[in-house]
Protein backbone atom coordinates (compact mmCIF):
# COMPACT_ATOMS: atom_id res chain seq x y z
CA UNK A 1 0.00 0.00 0.00
CA UNK A 2 2.96 2.78 0.72
CA UNK A 3 3.92 2.16 -2.61
CA UNK A 4 0.07 2.77 -3.80
CA UNK A 5 0.46 5.77 -1.85
CA UNK A 6 3.80 7.19 -3.05
CA UNK A 7 2.12 6.81 -7.19
CA UNK A 8 -0.85 8.53 -6.13
CA UNK A 9 1.40 11.41 -5.13
CA UNK A 10 3.39 11.36 -7.88
CA UNK A 11 0.40 10.73 -10.64
CA UNK A 12 -1.43 13.60 -8.24
CA UNK A 13 1.53 15.97 -9.33
CA UNK A 14 1.69 14.71 -12.95
CA UNK A 15 -1.97 15.46 -13.51
CA UNK A 16 -1.78 19.06 -11.42
CA UNK A 17 1.74 19.63 -13.08
CA UNK A 18 1.49 19.14 -16.64
CA UNK A 19 -2.44 19.96 -16.80
CA UNK A 20 -3.12 23.17 -14.26
CA UNK A 21 -0.18 24.95 -13.54
CA UNK A 22 1.97 25.10 -16.60
CA UNK A 23 -1.35 25.82 -19.05
CA UNK A 24 -2.26 28.19 -16.80
CA UNK A 25 1.03 30.17 -16.63
CA UNK A 26 0.72 29.90 -20.76
CA UNK A 27 -3.00 31.54 -20.63
CA UNK A 28 -2.00 33.97 -18.20
CA UNK A 29 1.08 34.78 -20.90
CA UNK A 30 -1.27 34.77 -23.49
CA UNK A 31 -3.57 37.34 -21.68
CA UNK A 32 -0.57 39.72 -21.17
CA UNK A 33 0.59 39.28 -24.96
CA UNK A 34 -3.49 40.30 -25.99
CA UNK A 35 -3.90 43.28 -23.58
CA UNK A 36 -0.36 44.75 -23.55
CA UNK A 37 -0.39 44.26 -27.54
CA UNK A 38 -3.58 45.03 -29.49
CA UNK A 39 -3.95 44.67 -32.86
CA UNK A 40 -4.72 48.00 -33.44
CA UNK A 41 -1.24 48.93 -32.66
CA UNK A 42 0.68 45.92 -33.59
CA UNK A 43 -1.10 44.41 -36.62
CA UNK A 44 1.70 42.44 -37.97
CA UNK A 45 0.75 40.08 -34.90
CA UNK A 46 -2.37 39.33 -35.47
CA UNK A 47 -3.04 36.99 -38.93
CA UNK A 48 -6.60 37.15 -37.82
CA UNK A 49 -8.74 38.97 -35.21
CA UNK A 50 -8.08 38.98 -31.47
CA UNK A 51 -11.42 37.10 -30.59
CA UNK A 52 -10.34 34.15 -32.96
CA UNK A 53 -6.88 33.40 -30.74
CA UNK A 54 -9.25 34.16 -27.61
CA UNK A 55 -11.13 31.14 -28.42
CA UNK A 56 -8.04 29.23 -29.07
CA UNK A 57 -7.04 30.21 -25.72
CA UNK A 58 -10.55 29.20 -24.29
CA UNK A 59 -10.60 25.62 -25.91
CA UNK A 60 -6.83 25.13 -25.03
CA UNK A 61 -8.29 25.84 -21.78
CA UNK A 62 -11.68 23.55 -21.35
CA UNK A 63 -9.15 20.74 -22.97
CA UNK A 64 -6.61 20.68 -20.01
CA UNK A 65 -10.01 21.04 -17.57
CA UNK A 66 -11.13 17.64 -19.31
CA UNK A 67 -7.88 16.10 -19.15
CA UNK A 68 -7.69 16.79 -15.08
CA UNK A 69 -10.91 15.19 -15.55
CA UNK A 70 -10.11 12.09 -17.06
CA UNK A 71 -6.77 11.75 -15.01
CA UNK A 72 -8.77 12.03 -11.24
CA UNK A 73 -10.57 9.21 -13.14
CA UNK A 74 -7.96 6.73 -13.97
CA UNK A 75 -6.33 7.96 -10.35
CA UNK A 76 -9.71 6.76 -8.69
CA UNK A 77 -10.30 3.93 -11.11
CA UNK A 78 -6.42 2.52 -9.93
CA UNK A 79 -7.47 2.89 -6.27
CA UNK A 80 -10.47 1.12 -6.54
CA UNK A 81 -9.28 -1.50 -8.61
CA UNK A 82 -6.15 -1.91 -6.21
CA UNK A 83 -3.33 -3.05 -8.94
CA UNK A 84 -1.13 -2.95 -6.33
CA UNK A 85 0.20 -6.39 -7.59
CA UNK A 86 0.60 -5.14 -11.00
CA UNK A 87 2.96 -2.27 -10.93
CA UNK A 88 3.33 -2.24 -15.03
CA UNK A 89 -0.66 -1.14 -15.25
CA UNK A 90 0.31 1.61 -12.86
CA UNK A 91 3.12 2.64 -15.49
CA UNK A 92 1.01 1.94 -18.57
CA UNK A 93 -1.69 4.36 -17.05
CA UNK A 94 1.16 7.23 -16.25
CA UNK A 95 2.26 6.77 -19.78
CA UNK A 96 -0.62 6.71 -21.56
CA UNK A 97 -2.17 9.49 -19.41
CA UNK A 98 0.96 11.45 -20.28
CA UNK A 99 0.47 11.49 -24.42
CA UNK A 100 -3.00 12.71 -23.67
CA UNK A 101 -1.49 15.30 -21.46
CA UNK A 102 0.17 16.53 -24.13
CA UNK A 103 -2.04 17.04 -26.84
CA UNK A 104 -2.76 20.63 -26.39
CA UNK A 105 0.72 20.69 -26.10
CA UNK A 106 0.94 19.62 -29.55
CA UNK A 107 -1.95 21.56 -31.05
CA UNK A 108 -0.75 24.32 -30.02
CA UNK A 109 2.51 23.50 -31.63
CA UNK A 110 1.24 22.93 -34.80
CA UNK A 111 -0.88 26.00 -34.93
CA UNK A 112 1.75 27.99 -34.61
CA UNK A 113 3.22 26.23 -37.92
CA UNK A 114 0.39 27.71 -39.08
CA UNK A 115 0.28 30.79 -37.61
CA UNK A 116 3.63 31.81 -39.10
CA UNK A 117 3.66 30.42 -42.29
CA UNK A 118 0.32 33.05 -42.45
CA UNK A 119 2.91 35.42 -40.58
CA UNK A 120 5.49 34.83 -43.50
CA UNK A 121 2.42 35.01 -46.54
CA UNK A 122 1.34 38.34 -44.93
CA UNK A 123 4.79 39.35 -44.83
CA UNK A 124 4.95 42.57 -47.99
CA UNK A 125 8.35 43.45 -46.76
CA UNK A 126 10.95 43.94 -49.62
CA UNK A 127 13.92 44.29 -47.36
CA UNK A 128 15.60 41.36 -45.56
CA UNK A 129 18.35 41.52 -42.82
CA UNK A 130 20.59 39.15 -41.56
CA UNK A 131 23.50 39.20 -38.63
CA UNK A 132 26.34 38.88 -40.35
CA UNK A 133 28.26 35.85 -37.78
CA UNK A 134 28.54 32.31 -37.81
CA UNK A 135 26.41 30.54 -35.32
CA UNK A 136 27.75 27.26 -33.90
CA UNK A 137 26.09 24.63 -31.25
CA UNK A 138 28.76 26.10 -28.40
CA UNK A 139 26.98 29.32 -29.04
CA UNK A 140 24.33 28.20 -27.51
CA UNK A 141 24.89 25.80 -24.92
CA UNK A 142 28.03 25.20 -22.78
CA UNK A 143 30.63 22.50 -24.24
CA UNK A 144 30.13 21.43 -20.76
CA UNK A 145 26.24 20.16 -21.18
CA UNK A 146 26.80 18.48 -24.32
CA UNK A 147 29.79 16.37 -22.91
CA UNK A 148 27.75 15.28 -20.26
CA UNK A 149 24.64 14.69 -22.65
CA UNK A 150 27.67 12.77 -24.27
CA UNK A 151 28.56 10.90 -21.40
CA UNK A 152 25.36 9.95 -20.07
CA UNK A 153 24.27 8.13 -23.81
CA UNK A 154 27.63 6.70 -23.89
CA UNK A 155 27.25 5.50 -20.37
CA UNK A 156 23.74 4.25 -20.90
CA UNK A 157 24.70 2.28 -24.21
CA UNK A 158 27.01 0.75 -22.53
CA UNK A 159 25.55 -0.35 -19.47
CA UNK A 160 22.96 -2.20 -21.99
CA UNK A 161 25.27 -3.29 -23.56
CA UNK A 162 26.87 -4.82 -20.02
CA UNK A 163 23.42 -6.39 -19.63
CA UNK A 164 22.83 -8.41 -22.48
CA UNK A 165 26.69 -9.09 -22.38
CA UNK A 166 28.27 -7.44 -24.86
CA UNK A 167 26.17 -8.96 -27.45
CA UNK A 168 23.50 -7.22 -29.95
CA UNK A 169 20.49 -8.98 -30.40
CA UNK A 170 18.20 -7.53 -32.65
CA UNK A 171 15.14 -9.40 -30.83
CA UNK A 172 15.80 -8.00 -27.38
CA UNK A 173 14.21 -5.25 -25.85
CA UNK A 174 17.52 -3.92 -24.87
CA UNK A 175 18.44 -3.34 -28.78
CA UNK A 176 14.97 -1.66 -29.25
CA UNK A 177 15.38 0.29 -26.40
CA UNK A 178 18.95 1.59 -27.80
CA UNK A 179 17.54 2.52 -31.31
CA UNK A 180 15.12 4.19 -29.55
CA UNK A 181 17.35 6.57 -27.79
CA UNK A 182 19.46 6.73 -30.82
CA UNK A 183 16.80 8.12 -33.22
CA UNK A 184 15.93 10.58 -30.11
CA UNK A 185 19.11 11.57 -30.10
CA UNK A 186 19.44 11.89 -34.03
CA UNK A 187 15.75 13.72 -33.92
CA UNK A 188 17.07 16.31 -31.53
CA UNK A 189 20.10 16.72 -33.55
CA UNK A 190 17.86 17.69 -36.25
CA UNK A 191 15.68 20.29 -34.43
CA UNK A 192 18.45 21.78 -33.07
CA UNK A 193 20.41 21.94 -36.58
CA UNK A 194 17.23 23.63 -37.79
CA UNK A 195 17.06 26.14 -35.03
CA UNK A 196 20.91 27.24 -35.44
CA UNK A 197 21.06 27.34 -39.38
CA UNK A 198 17.47 26.69 -40.65
CA UNK A 199 14.99 29.54 -41.81
CA UNK A 200 13.01 32.17 -40.04
CA UNK A 201 10.05 30.92 -39.18
CA UNK A 202 8.82 34.03 -37.82
CA UNK A 203 9.53 36.96 -40.79
CA UNK A 204 9.38 39.75 -37.97
CA UNK A 205 11.62 38.56 -34.85
CA UNK A 206 14.26 40.67 -33.66
CA UNK A 207 17.75 39.05 -34.18
CA UNK A 208 18.24 38.58 -30.31
CA UNK A 209 14.84 37.54 -30.09
CA UNK A 210 15.82 34.77 -32.33
CA UNK A 211 19.20 33.98 -30.47
CA UNK A 212 17.69 33.92 -26.76
CA UNK A 213 14.95 31.35 -28.40
CA UNK A 214 17.36 29.47 -30.34
CA UNK A 215 19.59 29.18 -26.77
CA UNK A 216 16.72 28.28 -24.82
CA UNK A 217 15.54 25.22 -27.39
CA UNK A 218 19.12 23.86 -27.37
CA UNK A 219 19.55 23.81 -23.58
CA UNK A 220 16.34 22.30 -23.23
CA UNK A 221 17.28 19.30 -26.01
CA UNK A 222 20.51 18.74 -24.82
CA UNK A 223 18.81 18.63 -21.01
CA UNK A 224 16.60 16.24 -22.49
CA UNK A 225 18.61 13.90 -24.27
CA UNK A 226 20.75 13.62 -21.01
CA UNK A 227 17.64 12.96 -18.70
CA UNK A 228 16.24 10.40 -21.63
CA UNK A 229 19.51 8.65 -21.22
CA UNK A 230 19.75 8.47 -17.28
CA UNK A 231 15.85 7.48 -17.75
CA UNK A 232 16.50 4.24 -19.75
CA UNK A 233 19.53 3.30 -17.68
CA UNK A 234 17.74 3.28 -14.51
CA UNK A 235 14.38 1.50 -15.85
CA UNK A 236 16.19 -0.72 -16.85
CA UNK A 237 17.78 -1.39 -13.44
CA UNK A 238 14.36 -1.35 -11.81
CA UNK A 239 13.25 -4.20 -14.21
CA UNK A 240 16.43 -6.08 -13.44
CA UNK A 241 16.68 -5.56 -9.56
CA UNK A 242 13.37 -6.74 -9.20
CA UNK A 243 11.95 -2.87 -8.08
CA UNK A 244 9.14 -3.30 -9.77
CA UNK A 245 7.14 -1.23 -7.48
CA UNK A 246 8.90 1.94 -7.89
CA UNK A 247 8.42 1.18 -11.71
CA UNK A 248 5.16 3.59 -11.89
CA UNK A 249 6.59 5.91 -9.37
CA UNK A 250 9.76 6.52 -11.39
CA UNK A 251 7.92 6.61 -14.86
CA UNK A 252 5.40 8.98 -13.95
CA UNK A 253 8.32 11.21 -12.10
CA UNK A 254 10.34 11.29 -15.76
CA UNK A 255 7.15 12.02 -17.78
CA UNK A 256 6.23 15.08 -15.31
CA UNK A 257 10.43 15.84 -15.69
CA UNK A 258 9.93 16.18 -19.67
CA UNK A 259 6.83 18.15 -19.77
CA UNK A 260 7.73 20.68 -17.29
CA UNK A 261 11.20 20.80 -19.30
CA UNK A 262 9.03 20.77 -22.66
CA UNK A 263 6.42 23.77 -21.10
CA UNK A 264 8.69 25.79 -19.41
CA UNK A 265 10.87 26.07 -22.40
CA UNK A 266 7.42 27.21 -24.45
CA UNK A 267 6.99 29.67 -21.46
CA UNK A 268 10.74 31.42 -21.80
CA UNK A 269 10.80 31.60 -25.57
CA UNK A 270 7.12 33.56 -25.47
CA UNK A 271 7.86 35.31 -21.79
CA UNK A 272 6.11 38.64 -23.02
CA UNK A 273 8.47 40.69 -20.85
CA UNK A 274 11.90 39.70 -23.13
CA UNK A 275 10.57 39.97 -26.35
CA UNK A 276 11.26 42.73 -28.67
CA UNK A 277 7.31 44.05 -30.12
CA UNK A 278 8.32 46.63 -31.85
CA UNK A 279 9.16 44.69 -34.93
CA UNK A 280 5.38 43.78 -34.95
CA UNK A 281 4.15 47.72 -35.09
CA UNK A 282 3.17 49.56 -38.36
CA UNK A 283 5.79 51.44 -39.87
CA UNK A 284 4.20 54.98 -38.93
CA UNK A 285 3.77 53.92 -35.76
CA UNK A 286 7.36 53.38 -34.66
CA UNK A 287 7.69 57.40 -34.75
CA UNK A 288 5.37 57.13 -31.77
CA UNK A 289 7.35 56.58 -28.28
CA UNK A 290 7.18 52.72 -27.49
CA UNK A 291 4.77 51.46 -24.48
CA UNK A 292 6.65 51.08 -21.13
CA UNK A 293 5.98 47.22 -21.43
CA UNK A 294 8.53 46.36 -24.22
CA UNK A 295 12.17 47.06 -24.31
CA UNK B 1 26.38 44.14 -37.30
CA UNK B 2 23.92 43.20 -39.79
CA UNK B 3 23.18 43.24 -43.71
CA UNK B 4 20.37 44.27 -44.86
CA UNK B 5 19.34 43.39 -49.24
CA UNK B 6 16.63 44.59 -50.83
CA UNK B 7 14.50 41.98 -52.80
CA UNK B 8 12.98 44.60 -55.43
CA UNK B 9 16.10 46.55 -55.96
CA UNK B 10 17.64 47.08 -58.85
CA UNK B 11 21.22 46.13 -58.04
CA UNK B 12 21.12 41.88 -58.50
CA UNK B 13 21.08 40.39 -55.04
CA UNK B 14 24.76 39.35 -55.13
CA UNK B 15 26.50 42.26 -55.79
CA UNK B 16 23.72 43.82 -53.15
CA UNK B 17 25.16 40.95 -50.67
CA UNK B 18 29.09 41.87 -52.13
CA UNK B 19 28.64 45.51 -51.98
CA UNK B 20 27.32 45.00 -48.17
CA UNK B 21 30.43 42.92 -47.06
CA UNK B 22 32.65 44.69 -48.70
CA UNK B 23 31.43 48.15 -46.70
CA UNK B 24 31.56 46.45 -43.71
CA UNK B 25 35.12 45.67 -44.16
CA UNK B 26 35.95 49.33 -45.31
CA UNK B 27 34.10 50.50 -42.68
CA UNK B 28 36.24 48.61 -40.25
CA UNK B 29 32.99 46.59 -38.90
CA UNK B 30 34.70 43.64 -40.12
CA UNK B 31 38.28 42.68 -39.76
CA UNK B 32 40.99 40.47 -41.26
CA UNK B 33 40.46 36.52 -39.78
CA UNK B 34 36.10 37.51 -38.81
CA UNK B 35 34.24 34.30 -39.47
CA UNK B 36 31.00 34.91 -41.65
CA UNK B 37 28.19 32.77 -41.70
CA UNK B 38 27.79 29.75 -43.78
CA UNK B 39 26.38 29.93 -47.32
CA UNK B 40 23.63 27.67 -46.09
CA UNK B 41 22.74 29.64 -42.71
CA UNK B 42 23.17 33.53 -44.85
CA UNK B 43 20.81 31.71 -47.39
CA UNK B 44 18.36 31.27 -45.03
CA UNK B 45 18.52 34.13 -42.72
CA UNK B 46 17.99 36.79 -45.77
CA UNK B 47 15.60 33.66 -47.87
CA UNK B 48 17.68 33.77 -50.84
CA UNK B 49 18.31 30.99 -52.69
CA UNK B 50 21.80 28.90 -52.03
CA UNK B 51 23.21 29.52 -54.99
CA UNK B 52 22.60 33.28 -54.99
CA UNK B 53 24.72 33.28 -51.80
CA UNK B 54 27.44 30.86 -53.46
CA UNK B 55 27.68 33.39 -56.44
CA UNK B 56 28.40 36.23 -53.92
CA UNK B 57 31.09 34.37 -51.99
CA UNK B 58 32.47 33.17 -54.94
CA UNK B 59 33.28 36.46 -56.61
CA UNK B 60 34.28 37.63 -53.02
CA UNK B 61 36.95 34.84 -52.87
CA UNK B 62 38.14 35.63 -56.47
CA UNK B 63 38.49 39.14 -55.65
CA UNK B 64 40.53 38.06 -52.42
CA UNK B 65 38.19 39.99 -49.37
CA UNK B 66 37.10 36.40 -48.02
CA UNK B 67 38.73 32.73 -48.21
CA UNK B 68 37.21 29.63 -47.65
CA UNK B 69 38.80 27.36 -45.38
CA UNK B 70 37.38 24.27 -46.02
CA UNK B 71 35.11 22.63 -42.84
CA UNK B 72 36.56 25.57 -40.74
CA UNK B 73 34.23 28.15 -42.70
CA UNK B 74 34.65 31.36 -44.38
CA UNK B 75 36.83 34.22 -43.41
CA UNK B 76 37.58 38.34 -44.18
CA UNK B 77 40.90 37.34 -46.34
CA UNK B 78 43.80 39.34 -44.60
CA UNK B 79 43.88 41.56 -47.30
CA UNK B 80 40.62 42.22 -47.85
CA UNK B 81 40.83 46.02 -46.81
CA UNK B 82 43.15 47.20 -49.89
CA UNK B 83 41.33 44.28 -52.12
CA UNK B 84 38.31 46.35 -51.42
CA UNK B 85 39.55 49.52 -52.99
CA UNK B 86 40.62 47.04 -55.86
CA UNK B 87 37.29 47.03 -59.03
CA UNK B 88 38.05 44.29 -61.63
CA UNK B 89 35.68 45.14 -63.43
CA UNK B 90 38.00 48.78 -63.89
CA UNK B 91 40.59 46.68 -64.82
CA UNK B 92 39.49 44.51 -67.20
CA UNK B 93 38.09 47.61 -68.89
CA UNK B 94 41.35 49.73 -68.48
CA UNK B 95 43.03 46.62 -69.84
CA UNK B 96 41.00 46.12 -72.77
CA UNK B 97 41.02 49.57 -73.81
CA UNK B 98 44.75 49.54 -73.89
CA UNK B 99 44.66 46.41 -76.10
CA UNK B 100 42.17 48.01 -78.37
CA UNK B 101 44.14 50.67 -78.69
CA UNK B 102 46.90 49.13 -79.78
CA UNK B 103 44.99 47.00 -82.26
CA UNK B 104 43.41 50.36 -83.92
CA UNK B 105 47.12 52.06 -84.14
CA UNK B 106 48.15 48.65 -85.92
CA UNK B 107 45.18 49.10 -88.48
CA UNK B 108 42.95 46.55 -87.61
CA UNK B 109 39.30 47.10 -87.88
CA UNK B 110 36.93 46.48 -85.55
CA UNK B 111 35.06 43.78 -87.16
CA UNK B 112 38.51 41.66 -86.97
CA UNK B 113 38.75 42.84 -83.26
CA UNK B 114 35.80 41.59 -82.30
CA UNK B 115 35.52 38.57 -84.36
CA UNK B 116 39.04 37.20 -82.74
CA UNK B 117 37.85 38.36 -79.41
CA UNK B 118 34.36 35.97 -80.11
CA UNK B 119 37.13 33.16 -81.06
CA UNK B 120 39.45 33.41 -77.79
CA UNK B 121 36.11 33.62 -75.53
CA UNK B 122 34.83 30.95 -77.17
CA UNK B 123 38.04 29.06 -76.91
CA UNK B 124 38.17 27.91 -80.73
CA UNK B 125 41.72 29.57 -80.72
CA UNK B 126 44.16 27.95 -78.24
Amino acid sequence: MPDNILFYIVFISQIFLVSYYFPSKILQNFKRAITQYPPEKYPKLYMKSADYYQLGATIYRILNHIIILIGLVILFSIAYEDYSNNYEIESGFAAIYFFVQMIPAFLMEISSFSYYKQMRKANVKTTRTAVINQRHLFDFVSAKLVALAVITNVGCFLFFLYLEPFEINVKSDSFVILMTLILSNLLYAVIIRFNINGKKLDPHQDSSDRLRQTKITVSTLVIMSIVASVFLAVNEGINRFELDHLKAVFMSFYLQLIAAMSLASTLKVGNVDKINFDVYRDKSELNEAPDASTH
Amino acid sequence: MEITIDIEGTEPLFAQLMEQIKQLVTGGKLNSGDALPSIRQLANDLELNKKTVAKAYGLLERDSIIQTKGYRGTFIHPDAKTNCNFDINEWVTSKLLETVSEFRQAGVTDSEIRIAFGNVLNNRIK
